[in-house]
């Protein structure tokens, strides 16, 4: 099951996460390239994680060097949530969206929280969780699975104890 | 040829402070060194192969040296990974299981396995590794210097000249220059059969053992640069390079300890500056407020991640600073960066960013 904001995403860049979200751990830097936004690694100032800005034609992420990489790449995964369905909130500033550690940006909280839907959507594709969890631990969901899951999505485990939450609820 | 373009080669072992100071390293501050590490189990994994796992998340898709660790102390024969460092130290057909853990890892450049080994065995291995197609290493220690030492000079002076490094290793002492003899006596000596433009890195460290005397902040000065000068200077060998611990010290024996005084580090191009104060009884907070503050030796600008967790201390030791592990992993990052960068005129300065690779 896919959140309402993937399913609203269309054309080409649906088409790009179709095909990436198949295995993981997820090439977010691939899907970025294709969806034509770089991505660098820099160091921000204490208390942010990261920040998606237009420069020109194209768009640039920033992802705070100081935090760990699991952390980075849910923070990639949101900003391009907001590249996919913010982009005219991102333009309209010249430092474009800025989040900080709980992934508040000083913009209304609806898109951060329509950001952290589908960057689990991205991070961590349900389809591919499920099968996972169901073929290799039987579907029953313990600290090791938890545990096994995230370091296979280069995800913190606390991402994919919630992700996991998320499942045993739907 | 190896160690082309590189400057330093810092020697850690796979401790999580190391590990995690090493990993939080600018990609520019890493593409400058080739580190050597000392192979041992990774904390509570149940496979060795972790270790290199642990490794190459904080040295992604470079080359590094790895030596077995021969200061691990083996605490628990039943552990699977302590098994497989046991049975990587096996001799037999010329270090035939060190061998093939190189093969599986193909980021490793080995240290050839010299103990107890004849010429005729040393050049197996080395044919083992030059067949792998991979670089290698002569890793000669001080406090184990090998009895086989002419076996190995020969084994290696008939393997070629352009594809293995030589590491010098001092271990620990209370002055580095005080090793000059040392280092100058296996260079005119036992080296000298070794064609002149094999690099050869000096290593060794001066880290403190003891720190009670501290208090306030104090300087305590490494003179390694002045050795690698030193030696540079008398020597006929093309390339001299420089190594050290990454400000830590060689495992030892561990007993029964109090957890340390709360302190903060914080190395400077020559110096580490201890900060902590017994008789104030300052915490990592007013530690790092001191540093920052008083001490006139804080940078700030280095835009690392070392300088920002004793930064984030000051606000908040629970996201900066609040165990000695932590202090040691900001240690170790400010130092490896600013050794990797030694010389280099306004370091703050630079740009470090760089770009995602997944």
């Amino acid at each position: 099951m896919k959140s309402r904001e993937y399913n609203r995403i269309q054309g080409s860049a649906k088409d790009i996460l179709d095909r990436h979200l198949t295995e993981y751990p997820v090439k977010l830097g691939q899907i970025a390239r294709e969806l034509g936004v770089s991505i660098n690694i820099s160091s921000m100032n204490t208390g942010i994680s990261g920040q998606i800005m237009r420069e020109g034609d194209h768009y640039l992420i920033r992802v705070n060097r100081h935090e760990a990489r699991e952390r980075q790449r849910f923070t990639i995964a949101h900003e391009l949530a907001h590249f996919l369905l913010h982009k005219s909130v991102i333009d309209s500033s010249p430092d474009g969206i800025k989040d900080n550690v709980l992934y508040r940006s000083g913009e209304p909280e609806r898109i951060e929280y329509e950001a952290n839907r589908l960057a689990a959507d991205i991070v961590m594709p349900m389809n591919l969780v499920e099968k996972v969890l169901h073929e290799e631990f039987n579907g029953v969901v313990t600290e090791a699975t938890i545990e096994s899951l995230a370091a296979r999505f280069q995800v913190s485990k606390a991402a994919m104890e919630i992700r996991l939450s998320t499942f045993a609820e739907a | 040829m190896v160690l082309e373009n590189k400057n330093y080669v810092p020697t850690l072992a796979i401790r999580a402070s190391e590990m995690n100071g090493l990993e939080y390293l600018p990609g520019a501050s890493k593409d400058r060194m080739t580190p050597c590490i000392l192979l041992a189990p990774w904390a509570n994994s149940n496979t060795l192969d972790r270790a290199i796992d642990r490794i190459e998340r904080a040295f992604p898709n470079r080359n590094y040296f790895l030596d077995i660790d021969r200061d691990y102390q083996f605490t628990n024969l039943e552990s699977a990974p302590q098994q497989e460092l046991a049975r990587l130290m096996e001799p037999d057909g010329a270090y035939s299981n060190w061998i093939e853990f190189v093969e599986r890892h193909e980021w490793v450049w080995p240290c050839i396995q010299s103990k107890g080994q004849s010429e005729a065995e040393l050049r197996q291995q080395i044919e083992a590794v030059q067949t792998l197609g991979r670089p290698y290493c002569m890793r000669i220690v001080r406090d184990r210097f090998p009895n086989n030492i002419e076996e190995i000079i020969a084994a290696f002076a008939a393997g070629g000249a352009a594809d293995y490094a030589i590491i010098l290793e001092g271990g620990w002492t209370r002055d580095p220059l005080s090793l000059a003899v040392w280092f100058a006596g296996v260079i005119a000596g036992s080296l000298q059969n070794i064609d002149a433009t094999v690099p050869v890195v000096l290593s060794c460290t001066s880290m403190p053992k003891m720190f009670s005397a501290f208090s306030g902040v104090t300087p305590v000065t490494f003179s390694n640069h002045q050795l690698v000068d030193q030696i540079s200077a008398q020597s006929n060998r093309a390339r001299i390079v420089y190594g050290d611990w990454g400000s830590t010290r060689p495992r030892e024996e561990s007993g029964f300890a109090n957890r340390p005084l709360d302190r903060i580090d914080y190395p400077t191009d020559g110096a580490w500056y201890i900060v902590r104060n017994k008789d104030e009884e300052w915490d990592f907070e007013s530690a790092a407020k001191e540093l920052i503050g008083n001490s006139g030796v804080w940078d700030g600008n280095l835009s690392i991640w070392g300088e920002e967790m004793i930064y984030q201390t000051t606000i908040n030791e629970e996201i900066g600073i609040d165990t000695p592990q932590k202090n040691v992993a900001a240690r170790v990052n400010i130092h490896l960066h600013r050794q990797a960068f030694y010389g280099q005129e306004n370091l703050g300065a630079m740009n470090f960013d760089e770009p995602w690779e997944d």
